[in-house]
């Protein structure tokens, strides 16, 4: 589904999107016309300040991991020296991509098309025959590119190319909170993430499945058959109250675009049937550790916070945290998107507590589980339907009229569309800064 | 894992046995499919990597019995929207090696399925790693590994059984 004469670009332009992104609907042009996509790698996968590795995968000297900034290849890499980098995959002699490894140990990086030798660092080291270079040639301007503004949050490591982006801190708000609260549920308050990652992949804009990971009006639909045809056998009971209208779950919308699936308040006991029965020994220990750290009155809001159900976080524009995993959706063009989907497990904790976060992560998620492969499959066909030019707009109305402004943003019941609406005002902005 | 000095009928009986196996799952038989599998049985396809063990990286299928079952109370759903149109496949056994561990099998065998579903056919290849059980004269799955060489791509739906 490739569209190599450029349509639907016809009429484009960048001042369109003013138009095409209001309040109550967004018009079928954003997700299908190649043109925005173009404008979205600029405005807001340049200029705006996107993840890239967690810490946790570069725990010694010279880990790195191969990631993307929207299209541009880079290495998240922890140098010699113990630093965290972000340096642009891509020689500065022709360009070459440095590093084919997904994850490894290197000390340098060389080039196999000239040999060009990079430290992990960035600095040029060495390159062949250097008395051939002209005499005002001086390696140390031609190490490889690094973003300019690279922060971590609770080891989240995130990169902009824009030096005058706003401190990271700054830009992730309320949302930085629950960042710091998916780590610290570890005892050591630190994450292990060594297990992998599902990868799949959809023809379809990027933004549907942005979408998908904070829309509470889909589940009892998309999911029906793991509702009705798994849970309910395994737990003796119907569990759609969990997404249905009389739910207790929350839409949040946060200031910046990030958003909330709120599930905190859900009560396990009550709507999964899952009676509270004593904590087997493995998670007594892991308790009192972690409330030997952080005490008593932190440890329950850790648990409360994404102990049970938890959340789940978009923070704009394509991270996502989903119970155990950190899902990372990569726009690779504007029909054609991979997500990646690493489980993490605790440090320092039993095995079975690790197993079942491992678990209840492949039950769930994943190509072949039982609910990522009907939402990926939503993907599709959305992409099939946004073909129709004569249906030109996309809803996005519902808890208009009800939702109601907190401490932390908009919040509304979770069948709504109130986080939806918070993540298009936010690309709305970005995507007409300085336009 | 040498076959050399293994009764050529034995292998014969396991080849016919898997042509069995594979032929229920292309025609969607998955009751008598699952009818092969004794109820202690793990069917396991690794992500990302081939050299692994259980547990060492995550799994893209880790089912025991009881989750084969719901699997396939999920293929007989009319709202399993991921498999409705069903994937249509077909696929070879080939390169079948046994190793004789007591009552057990220990089989490696060679795949190549082709999937058509939405218009696009994809080739998946790998390794089939079945431990069999003998029951009398016929055989029962306990272990189904299932090694794809391109478990490290992104893929679309994988909503039919390997």
């Amino acid at each position: 589904m490739n569209y190599p004469n450029g349509f639907p670009t016809e009429g484009y332009s960048p001042g369109n999107i003013a138009d095409w992104v209001r309040e109550d609907r967004v018009h079928r042009r954003v997700f299908v016309d190649p043109a925005v996509f173009q404008q979205e790698m600029e405005q807001i996968f340049t200029r705006g300040w996107v993840y890239v590795a967690h810490e946790a995968e570069l725990p010694n000297p010279g880990d790195f991991k191969r990631a993307r900034i929207g299209l541009q290849p880079v290495i998240a890499v922890r140098d010699h020296a113990g630093e965290i980098r972000v340096l642009v995959n891509s020689c500065r002699h022709r360009g070459v991509a440095l590093c084919q490894e997904e994850q490894g140990n290197s000390r340098y990086f060389s080039c196999p098309y000239h040999g060009w030798v990079y430290d992990n660092s960035g600095e040029l080291l060495d390159l062949p025959a250097p008395d051939q270079q002209n005499t005002r040639f001086r390696k140390q301007d031609y190490g490889l590119i690094q973003p300019p503004k690279v922060s971590v949050r609770a080891g989240f490591i995130f990169a902009s190319f824009n030096a005058e982006v706003q401190p990271l801190d700054e830009f992730l708000g309320v949302a930085g909170k629950y960042l710091d609260f998916f780590v610290e549920l570890s005892p050591s308050g630190r994450l292990v993430i060594d297990k992998g990652a599902h990868k799949y992949a959809y023809p379809g804009n990027w933004k549907v499945q942005v979408e998908n990971s904070m829309d509470g009006y889909h589940p009892a639909v998309v999911h029906a058959s793991f509702f009705s045809d798994v849970l309910k056998q395994r737990i003796g009971r119907d569990a759609t109250g969990m997404v249905d209208e009389t739910s207790p779950v929350l839409s949040r919308a946060f200031p910046n675009g990030h958003a909330l699936a709120d599930y905190r308040m859900v009560d396990r006991g009550g709507i999964l049937g899952v009676k509270p029965a004593e904590l087997p020994a493995s998670q007594v220990q892991y308790r009192a550790r972690l409330v030997e750290r952080v005490g008593q009155e932190r440890a329950k809001e850790i648990l409360y916070y994404n102990g049970g159900n938890g959340y789940n976080l978009l923070v704009f524009p394509n991270l996502v945290l989903i119970g155990s995993q950190i899902r990372t959706i990569q726009p690779i063009a504007y029909d054609m998107t991979e997500v990646y989907s690493a489980p993490t497990l605790l440090e320092d904790v039993a095995d079975e507590i690790n197993l079942e976060r491992l678990r209840g992560h492949e039950d769930f998620y994943g190509p072949a589980s039982f609910g990522a492969p009907d939402d990926i499959e939503m993907f599709v066909r959305q992409w099939q339907g946004l073909q129709a030019s004569s249906n030109e707009w996309l809803l996005y109305e519902r808890g208009m009229e009800i939702e109601q402004q907190d401490e932390e943003g908009m919040v509304a019941q979770c069948m709504t569309e109130t986080s939806l609406r918070g993540i298009w005002r936010h690309y709305r902005r970005a995507m007409l800064e300085g336009v | 894992m040498a076959s050399r000095h293994i009764d050529p009928q034995l292998i014969a009986n396991v080849a016919d046995f898997l042509y069995e196996e594979a032929g229920l799952l292309d025609d969607r038989e998955f009751e008598r499919w699952l009818e092969l599998y004794g109820e202690d049985a793990i069917y396991w396809m690794p992500a990302n990597r081939l050299d692994v063990v259980p547990d060492e990286q995550v799994a893209i299928y880790h089912d025991n019995y009881a989750r084969l079952k719901e699997r396939l109370a999920r293929m007989r759903s009319s709202r399993f929207w991921a498999q409705n149109p069903p994937s249509r496949t077909t696929r070879t056994v080939n390169n079948i090696r046994v190793q004789k561990n007591g009552d057990l099998l220990a089989v490696e065998s060679r795949f190549i399925l082709v999937e058509t579903r939405h218009g696009r056919s994809t080739t998946f290849s790998g390794l089939y790693r079945h431990q069999l059980r003998e029951q009398g004269d016929d055989y029962q799955i306990c272990r189904k590994e299932v090694l794809l060489i391109q478990n490290n791509e992104p893929f679309y739906n994988l909503t039919f059984i390997f």
